[in-house]
């Protein structure tokens, strides 16, 4: 039985692994060693002695970037697990009609699927700070008042947490949907010849039975908002003056706009760090999940 | 599967639901429909027209700046997704069989490296990344990108086919392998055809990331001489100010969106036919 | 035919799963590896089948040794627990497709998927695709695909353990026919008894590894080596009554409590050399009789009486040991079912002739 297939395996995994040990496991290395260096676009390997994490330390604005991070992370994930949630039951447990709910699914990935340079300048247009955005069309119209407000000035973080929501409701609203789907019906028609109403239903036999689906998705969305930089450099670019700036961008500006590669490594170890803390947690919750 | 017969207090809340999650998708149908609308309709006679494509075969003069025609970027676009999901769903069918199905040595410590490749925000090793590509001398060129495409995307296709391939039963192996079938001719006449669904969500996915990708040309290319649509877009369109008007824009959003939309759309379908007949039977 | 020697499986983490088993099939016979699951009996196929490499021992087909050989290489036809259709292929590609690996051409192989569904009774159902078949269609095209190619071996692993009991038996009679109409070497692994007998010329009974017994289906239910297979073999499963080999007047004789049970010569002397020790007494339930008190019989307090139909299963306690006998006098429910608890109305029950005792390590027929 342990007859050890290497002849047959190797090439089959060979393009694999290459590809993950350049794109990778270099790349993980080369950012450990470029974060201990005052790399910049000279590309002068020096190292320098930790210096890049006392800048982090001392940089005045590293607070506001933590904060910032905090705030846009905890928003989005409360606000993209509730209403993964009421979707997730209205079209799996209400909606009984196969076509209707995966007609809404669809429409609820729209969002997700739609190219993010697209998306933002969506986003743009519909709060365009003079008179013709659609926003302040309406505002205007409701309020009576003569003038446009610039809503993205005024409001970047509530604007770039719901941009960045609506593109995650699709991947969350699936997978407890199908988590849903996965409850045996008899525990509902148990429930309901036991006199449980509809809410009782939810709370006591829904949310219990996909409790560690809440937990994976929480953890997984809480990875990519921490990490996946995108939407907001679209919309604000972390303006404006540094309202939006979240950790990952303050790294790609430090390392690409600035070009201090070696300190944007530096504050970009910082976040993996972070990150693999999480994965530990994540990987746990997986195991629960599937067994 | 029988058409399930509502009770009318289920009736009644199905319903509900219904208004409910209509009123919460209309803004977003609302949203997209307006692009629609201001793509192909002209502002100031309100009729039907075609005039803010021209961009699709030729230079457009605007107040501010000539719009050069979108056909080089689209090939690139074309080209890159086309080649990144292939070889994507390539390389990760191949990986995922072996990691699957052979036991070799060191498979532990490759799935294991692939639960945490699988989930690593590969985004932040950008810098990495660059400086390797830069070693490599493939910075500034499309085949650097289209790599790194396929790097960052890898893993995770490969987590999921090989989770297919784990779902087939052993049974029908053996069977190809009595029925006289090699390993590989068993994995060309059966094997690839149990795995049909998680071979489209691969390829839907990949495609989808590709086609939009917009990050790795960004941080990765310097110069305008390889485009994209998403570059060819963002180009026209800074937070601080529109290059175009918002009806060009729109036009060229629709021209870039439509493809991704029909491409879902489709496959929605095909994903799920795949599973209901997949699963049965076997 | 086939010849297994001194087979021996190892997994992975040292777990034995076979320990030395040797095994001989003649060409045409039809042969059941009989056991509990996880006994080895499906190890055991896939070895036969190339789908398991073994860790020692050699598997000789028509005395060639075809150990080292691939599955494809061994000319067989073998048929899943699970059918293991092909669930993208019609059923007449599925059945054409083992000869599509050996290369015959279109025409040809489709007209002899067609003949063999013929045979099976499935010539309806040749342009369906597997998911809308019954179980026990699934089952017939499975069959198909295995003797399309008219293999050497025919294997097959727990074929029938998916269906109802009725199509068991439909199904059971099919293959028993069309083995006996092709005359291939057949192997079945199953854990059911029952089929085992009904199907197979030869029964190989496996425990933890190792092969109890290899024999007849008559001789294992007359003969059993062993508790082991004794337990196994027969339904209702074999009676034991706790005993102990004594001496009483010159005779040997198996005390039950205080009750003394009287033997034939030639199984006096048997068990004389174990005078003293304790055995257990195996009666199958039909032999055991109801007679008078003092006929060499003990005493039962019925506990339950069921009619069967065709017979009445009597059941309760011999001296504290459970015992079943089954009556073919129907027509005594009623007055049996009037003494179930009764201490004071009990039967007695003669054991008949057909003893069997076993006593010592591993519990050994010594009767034999």
């Amino acid at each position: 039985m342990k007859k050890m297939q290497n002849g047959q395996a190797y090439p089959f995994l060979t393009p694999f692994m290459i590809l993950v040990s350049i794109f990778y496991i270099v790349p993980a290395i080369l950012t450990i060693a470029m974060s201990l260096t005052g790399l910049d676009s000279s590309f002068v390997w020096e190292w320098n002695n930790f210096n890049n994490y006392r800048k982090i330390l001392l940089d005045p604005n590293t607070g506001k970037i933590v904060l910032n991070t905090v705030v846009f992370v905890g928003c989005a994930i409360a606000l993209t697990i509730v209403l993964d949630l009421v979707i997730a039951v209205l079209v799996t447990y209400f909606i009984k009609n196969e076509s209707i709910s995966s007609f809404f699914k669809s429409l609820i990935m729209i969002p997700m699927i739609t190219p993010a340079v697209v998306y933002s300048v969506l986003w743009i247009w519909l709060l365009d700070a003079s008179e013709n955005g659609v926003v302040n069309q309406l505002y205007m119209g409701v309020t009576n008042s003569a003038i446009p407000l610039n809503w993205i000035a005024k409001y970047p973080m509530q604007i770039v947490v719901m941009a960045t929501v609506l593109t995650s409701l699709g991947f969350g609203a699936i997978n407890f949907s199908s988590a849903i789907k996965s409850i045996p019906e008899d525990q509902f028609k148990a429930a309901r010849i036991d006199g449980a109403g509809e809410w009782e239903i939810v709370s006591g036999i829904i949310l219990p039975n996909i409790r560690y689906h809440i937990q994976f998705i929480a953890l997984w969305e809480t990875l990519g908002l921490l990490t996946n930089y995108v939407t907001i450099m679209l919309i604000t670019d972390g303006g404006p003056s540094m309202q939006t700036e979240v950790w990952a961008l303050s790294a790609y500006h430090k390392a690409f706009t600035n070009q201090q590669y070696g300190y944007g490594a530096a504050i970009s170890m910082v976040l993996i760090f972070v990150v693999m803390v999480l994965m530990l947690l994540l990987n746990k919750v997986t195991s629960r999940r599937d067994a | 599967m029988a058409k399930k017969m509502l009770s009318r207090s289920e009736a009644k809340n199905q319903r509900r639901a219904v208004i409910a999650i209509t009123l919460f998708c209309l803004p977003i149908v609302a949203l997209y429909f307006t692009f629609f609308h201001l793509a192909f309709i002209d502002p100031d006679t309100g009729a039907l027209t075609l005039r803010n494509f021209q961009f699709l075969y030729t230079t457009m003069d605007k107040k501010l700046t000539q719009i050069s025609p979108i056909g080089p970027a689209m090939k690139n676009t074309v080209l890159f997704s086309v080649v990144v999901t292939a070889c994507e769903v390539v390389i990760s069918c191949m990986a995922g069989y072996a990691l699957s199905r052979l036991r070799f040595t060191g498979r532990k410590v490759i799935q294991n490296m692939l639960l945490v490749l699988r989930m690593f925000p590969n985004l932040l090793l950008l810098i990495g990344v660059l400086y390797v590509l830069m070693t490599l001398k493939l910075s500034n060129s499309l085949t650097g990108v289209i790599l790194v495409a396929i790097a960052f995307r890898i893993p995770g296709s490969t987590f999921i086919i090989k989770n297919h391939f784990d779902g087939i039963p052993r049974d029908i192996e053996n069977s190809c392998l009595v029925d006289g079938c090699t390993r590989f001719s068993a994995f060309r006449q059966v094997i690839i055809y149990l795995v049909k669904p998680g071979l489209a969500s691969i390829s839907i996915f990949s495609f989808l990331s590709a086609w939009s990708n917009y990050i790795l040309f960004n941080t990765l290319i310097f110069n305008s001489k390889t485009p994209v649509i998403a570059t060819y877009l963002k180009s026209l369109s800074r937070p601080e100010q529109m290059i175009v008007d918002y009806n060009t824009f729109a036009a060229m959003a629709i021209v870039y969106v439509l493809p991704v939309l029909v491409f879902f759309v489709i496959s929605q379908k095909a994903l799920m036919k795949g599973n209901i007949n997949g699963g049965k039977g076997v | 035919m086939i010849r297994i020697e001194n087979l021996r499986m190892e997994f992975d983490k040292g777990a034995v799963a076979l320990d030395d088993i040797n095994l001989e099939i003649e060409k045409g016979e039809f042969i059941a590896l009989l056991g509990p699951s996880g006994c080895g009996k499906s190890t055991t196929l896939n070895c036969m089948a190339g789908l398991l490499d073994p860790t020692s021992g050699r598997v000789f087909f028509a005395g060639e040794d075809v150990t080292k050989k691939a599955p494809k290489d061994r000319n067989i036809g073998m048929c899943f627990q699970s059918y293991a259709l092909y669930p993208h292929l019609t059923v007449l590609d599925n059945i054409a497709f083992p000869l599509k690996q050996k290369g015959v051409s279109k025409e040809e192989r489709r007209e002899k998927a067609r003949k063999i569904a013929e045979k099976l009774q499935i010539s309806h159902l040749l342009a369906r695709k597997p998911s809308q078949l019954s179980g026990g269609q699934q089952q017939r095209v499975a069959m198909c695909r295995a003797l399309v190619k008219e293999p050497d071996v025919l294997l097959l692993d727990e074929p029938m353990s998916n269906l109802d009991a009725r199509l068991k038996i439909e199904i059971r009679e099919v293959i028993k026919k069309l083995q006996q109409e092709l005359k291939v070497t057949s192997v079945i692994v199953t854990h059911d008894q029952e089929e085992a007998m009904a199907i197979a010329d030869k029964i190989a009974i496996l425990s933890e590894g190792k092969i109890q017994q290899y024999d007849t289906p008559e001789h294992l239910y007359e003969y059993p080596v062993n508790l082991f297979v004794a337990n196994f073999m027969g339904n209702p499963p074999m009676n034991f009554i706790d005993a102990k080999i004594d001496s009483r007047d010159g005779e040997t004789v198996l005390m039950v409590g205080e009750t003394p049970v009287r033997l034939k010569k030639e199984l006096q002397d048997k068990l004389s050399v174990h005078l003293g020790e304790p055995v257990e007494i195996g009666v199958r339930s039909h032999q055991a009789y109801l007679t008078e008190r003092g006929d060499n019989s003990l005493k039962m307090v019925v506990s339950m009486v069921e009619n069967l139909g065709k017979e009445l299963l009597v059941t309760g306690e011999i001296n504290g040991n459970h015992m079943r006998i089954t009556l073919e006098e129907t027509e005594r429910f009623a007055e049996l079912y009037q003494r179930i608890g009764n201490q004071e109305k009990p039967l007695w029950v003669n054991f008949g002739s057909r003893l069997n005792v076993f006593g010592g390590e591993g519990k050994v027929n010594w009767a034999l």
